[in-house]
């Protein structure tokens, strides 16, 4: 396959590559092959299908956010659509569309564009790069032309190297005049950055692990426990190096209004080889162990300690539907209650199962009578929740992240090449720019405007054309 | 003295909001009495509604100790201010005729429903947990001067629709007559339009990509997880992948005119969405930052 596409590429047919006259953009007249695989590849290559792609990930990203993603398909067998339109969701599996194959399958489609597009389309701008300067172009149909009034000589030369722009002799008395080359580096550095963005991604997915572990006070979890009960966990994962992770004390700070502020978990990891540490972690400052990192993530109330006539007695807790707790139910004269607790906030309710009915509130602190019983509050047990993440993949998506804003910063900046020229016995100013025409011949009248009037005044003053945009 | 900052903070915002409502009237009258003055007053209203955002979001930040960019309202004065930096940006560098006109409803619809928003989207309050990073300075201030720069390339399209409709009717009316200059006229109009919204674009699209970035990072910090596909992220590459289509477009097709245009139009939308539509959509990570 390699050398078809080596054979290919070196081919006179593609090697034949034209310069359209506004931009330098490649044509590749292999389209005219018959051979099938050229075109293929060409149509591969193209940017045709760059934006049928680009918009049609877009339109089928649509589906994921009006479909929640992280309840399986039931949300959908139990939706109050039409039948049929239930049955094409479920077989494009809405509920999961971005692991849906067909969407993966786009992706993998743009992947491939894009990795052939960058092969056969930006080598001829890099070999630009290394030239000096590059002949007037033939055709004065799409330039942009305008007359100058007198010859060049050092001093009107110098009215365009003031301006930033780099001025080449490249046959007597024929200039090439070029600003912000650089530009066109870009979107080589763009194009690449989304090659180690993607292969990070894929690496990170494909040898990652990421887990949920939620850890009561005083209790604690080994790294294999987490691995193992892990919620993803790449086939080419390798196993944790032995830890223990123990949770020492949950904080919550609340503000005066009763919302959350901040929460603490003090936690302290144990490895045989390795010294015992001790840290905090909250949301935004993770603990990181030998590139698996913990968050602080979610908490919750695990346990209620109730005291019955002076006794202490612990109940789970299980959350319910709404965000509260329900605790284990327990007998009193014969009939069963639970304690419903909404927001840690808020007094808990003594609720009888029977009927759900509330029969007393219960506040830290203050003990409340049920029959012949006194019932009160010790504590709550509180859990807190880490989210355990290994990813391999990272280092390589942010080296892309870099190398991407690198060249992004490059975007707004737009490569001018002119000419100073002759077309017949008149001087002329001929330019193109890769990024629209318009803004161009503003800044080329105002160039000839300046060399004109020292043409016409002979002083090198009469500066007086606005400065146009520095981009 | 003793600067009374909640004062300040209304104070801004009203003053933003009747100056960028004026300039739309002052260049209304520019344009159909012909008054190149009136243009100049537009263009004082405006930057006495860039003078009042600015105070407004400084004394956002005072009052509330921390960025003046956390909640909805908040996001809408910060949005106003890049828009109208991006408008002054516009005027100073390309000089586009009228576009004063495009740019100040604008401008005054963004503070407008700011100012109308229901008071829970608007007070100062503390950050939760996942909000208090520094990334959030970063990451909200960069999306929404994105935003900011693709609305501006939202007017220059509008502006191309304007003079499309107006070269249109002129084109009827003058054919062959002594008018001919000015269809010209139109037409030049016409394809500056097209190359105005290229440009904003231009600069639109790497501070969007940018902003996405930031935002990974956050959430990489904050969750451990840099992509989760939630509907605010998803948009936001939605509207990522309509302007890059665009950008794409311009590059081969020479797709200028009208077929860019609409896509620069489809991909406001998507902003739009992103912004503001997700957050009645669904609720995801980025829900609680905005709707509570
Ligand atoms: C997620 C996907 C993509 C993104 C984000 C992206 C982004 C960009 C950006 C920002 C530019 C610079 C635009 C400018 O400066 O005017 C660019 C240029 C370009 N892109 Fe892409 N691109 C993507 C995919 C593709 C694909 C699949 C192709 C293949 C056909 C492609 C072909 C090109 C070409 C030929 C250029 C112009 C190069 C030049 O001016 O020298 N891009 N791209």
């Amino acid at each position: 396959m390699r050398r078809t596409m080596q054979a290919i590429v070196h081919s006179p047919v593609l090697a034949r590559v034209r310069y359209t006259r506004r931009r330098r953009v490649v044509t590749v007249t292999a389209m005219m092959a018959s051979n099938f695989r050229r075109r293929a590849i060409v149509f591969l290559g193209s940017l045709k299908l760059a934006i049928a792609l680009l918009l049609l990930i877009a339109a089928a990203s649509i589906i994921g956010t009006l479909i929640p993603q992280d309840q399986g398909p039931s949300v959908l067998e139990t939706a109050s659509f039409h039948p049929r339109l239930i049955q094409f969701l479920l077989a494009i599996k809405a509920y999961d569309v971005y692991h849906a194959a067909w969407f993966v399958a786009l992706l993998t489609a743009l992947f491939v564009n894009l990795a052939v597009c960058t092969w056969l389309r930006f080598p001829p701008t890099w070999r630009r790069y290394g030239l000096q300067w590059v002949a007037r172009p033939k055709s004065t149909a799409e330039q942009d032309l305008l007359p100058l009034l007198g010859a060049p000589n050092a001093v009107r030369l110098d009215i365009l190297r003031k301006r930033g722009f780099r001025v080449s002799e490249y046959a007597p008395q024929q200039y090439f005049v070029e600003k912000n080359k650089f530009v066109r580096l870009g979107p080589t550095l763009i194009h690449i950055s989304l090659f180690a963005i993607m292969a990070g991604a894929i690496w990170g997915g494909l040898s990652g692990v990421n887990a949920s572990i939620p850890i009561q006070v005083g209790e604690s979890v080994r790294a294999e426990d987490i691995v193992r009960t892990a919620r993803i966990r790449g086939p080419l994962s390798q196993p944790f190096a032995p830890f223990e992770l123990k949770l020492d004390a949950f904080r919550i700070d609340f503000r005066p209004t009763g919302q959350v502020k901040q929460y603490y978990s003090r936690v302290m990891l144990t490895a045989p080889d390795a010294q015992t540490q001790t840290r905090q972690v909250w949301v935004n400052e993770p603990l990181i162990y030998r590139g698996v990192y913990f968050y602080q993530a979610f908490w919750g109330v695990a346990a209620l300690s109730l005291t019955r006539n002076g006794q202490t007695e612990r109940l789970s807790m299980t959350p319910a539907k709404t965000g509260a707790y329900m605790s284990s139910p327990f007998l009193v004269g014969g009939q069963e209650f639970l304690i419903f607790l909404r927001s840690l906030e808020e007094p808990a309710l003594l609720v009888s199962t029977k009927n759900f009915e509330a029969v007393g509130q219960l506040v830290p602190g203050i003990e409340t009578s049920l029959g012949s019983d006194r019932f009160g509050i010790d504590s709550y047990h509180l859990y807190s929740g880490f989210q355990v993440k290994h990813d391999p993949g990272i280092p390589l998506v942010y080296f892309g992240c870099g190398l991407l804003v690198m060249g992004l910063l490059m975007v707004p900046f737009r490569h001018r090449e002119l000419w100073i020229t002759q077309d017949g016995d008149h001087w002329v100013l001929m330019g193109r720019s890769h990024k629209g025409r318009v803004i161009l011949k503003r800044e080329m009248a105002q160039l000839a405007q300046v060399w004109n009037d020292h043409c016409i005044r002979g002083d090198g003053g009469g500066l007086n054309g606005r400065e146009l945009a520095g981009t | 003295m003793v600067v009374n900052w909640p004062e300040l903070e209304t104070w801004g915002a009203v003053t933003a909001c009747w100056t960028t409502g004026l300039a739309f009237l002052a260049f209304l009258f520019a344009l159909v009495l012909k008054r190149g003055a009136m243009t100049w007053v537009g263009r004082g209203l405006m930057g006495a509604g860039l003078v009042g955002a600015l105070v407004t979001l400084v004394a956002r930040g005072l009052v509330a100790q921390h960025a003046p960019w956390s909640n909805l309202w908040e996001s809408m004065v910060t949005l106003l201010f890049w828009v109208l930096v991006f408008y002054f940006v516009t005027e100073i560098w390309y000089r586009p005729r009228h576009f004063g006109l495009i740019a100040s409803p604008l401008a005054f619809l963004t503070i407008a429903s700011a100012s109308m928003l229901p008071a829970g989207f608007k007070g100062a309050a503390p950050l939760m947990p996942a909000l208090q990073s520094y990334w959030i300075k970063i990451h909200v201030v960069i999306i929404i001067s994105s935003y900011a720069a693709f609305t501006m390339a939202f007017a220059a399209a509008l502006g191309y629709f304007f003079f499309r409709w107006r070269a249109g009717s002129q084109a009827l009316v003058s054919a062959g007559g002594p008018e001919v200059s000015h269809a010209a006229d139109f037409n030049a109009q016409l394809a500056f339009f097209d190359e105005l919204t290229y440009r904003l674009i231009l600069l639109g699209f790497p501070l969007l990509m940018v902003g996405i970035i930031t935002g990974a990072m956050w959430a990489n910090n904050a969750w451990g997880t840099y992509w989760s596909w939630d509907p605010k992220e998803t948009w936001s590459l939605i509207t990522w992948f309509v302007y890059a289509a665009y950008l794409h477009a311009r590059i081969t097709h020479d797709w200028a005119g009208d077929k860019a245009c609409g896509l620069a139009v489809l991909g406001f939308v998507a902003m739009l969405i992103t912004y503001i539509g997700v957050n009645y959509l669904s609720s995801g990570l980025h829900s609680y930052g905005f709707i509570r």
